[in-house]
């Protein structure tokens, strides 16, 4: 389970971009209430929670390639085989860089939680990778005891 | 010698090979090895493959708790987020227990 989101205050509250309040971070490193997180999680549910709202679905698409330079790297190094890094890089920087536009996406709705998070993935031209993260944007509250 | 300064010395003999040719009378294929030894290098030099997100001005910068390893640098790194503009940032884990 990953998650992303959690602390003190913050101001420019009068973007509106701040999440709701009255909600408990889970990373156990902050305080009780008043938390508002950012949570990905790739479950439908989150234990001591339910859902409060559900703002819709959330998502972060982005398609990146190598340059020449690494699509040359990465063709010398598959004449040897294993693997190949030049491409291991490109994924995960573009999952990065899906995630968090898919995180800034829900932050815009006012969410503090994405749940059912999943990847998708295709190739486009060859030498182009596109990664989609999607989930459900809500917003999460601690279930009373 | 990295993959990346082979690269770099493939490109530099399709170039000299290039300018051997042109100076031996053949330019049409010296041209073009010397058009190819230079996208070589200059596909290498300039190529743009590292991803960071741009962080806003005034950005209050939170734990999150989200760590991994990163599999270029097998640093382990930690995520931070501005719950204000929903940005996230990675720093190395070393970096953040200094900070802390």
């Amino acid at each position: 389970m990953t998650f992303a989101g959690a602390g003190g205050p913050v101001g420019r509250q009068s973007r509106g971009l701040r999440p709701p309040r009255g909600i408990l971070s889970l990373d156990g490193r902050s305080a009780k209430k008043r938390v508002a997180v950012m949570l990905v999680v790739t479950t439908e549910n989150v234990p001591g929670y339910h859902v409060r709202d559900v703002k819709g679905q959330v998502f972060g698409v982005v398609v990146r390639s190598r340059g020449l330079g690494g699509n040359i790297m990465a063709g010398l190094r598959s004449l040897a085989g294993g693997e190949i890094t030049e491409y291991t890089q490109l994924l995960e920087e573009a999952r990065r860089h899906a995630v968090d536009r898919m995180v800034k996406n829900a932050t815009l709705m006012q969410a503090n939680a994405i749940i059912m998070m999943r990847f998708d993935s295709a190739e486009i031209g060859q030498t182009m990778s596109e990664i989609v993260a999607y989930g459900t944007a809500v917003v999460l509250e601690r279930a009373s005891a | 010698m990295t993959l990346r300064a082979i690269v770099f010395v493939l490109g530099g003999i399709a170039v000299a090979a290039g300018a051997l040719l042109v100076s031996g009378g053949s330019r049409g294929p010296g041209i073009y090895l010397i058009c190819v030894g230079f996208t070589m290098v200059l596909g290498t030099a300039f190529e743009r493959w590292r991803y960071r997100s741009a962080p806003p001005a005034g950005a209050h910068w939170e734990p999150t708790g989200e760590r991994f390893e990163d599999p270029t640098t097998g640093e382990t790194l930690e995520v931070n987020y501005d719950r204000t503009s929903g940005e996230r940032r990675y720093i190395r884990a070393s970096d953040n227990a200094q900070r802390s």
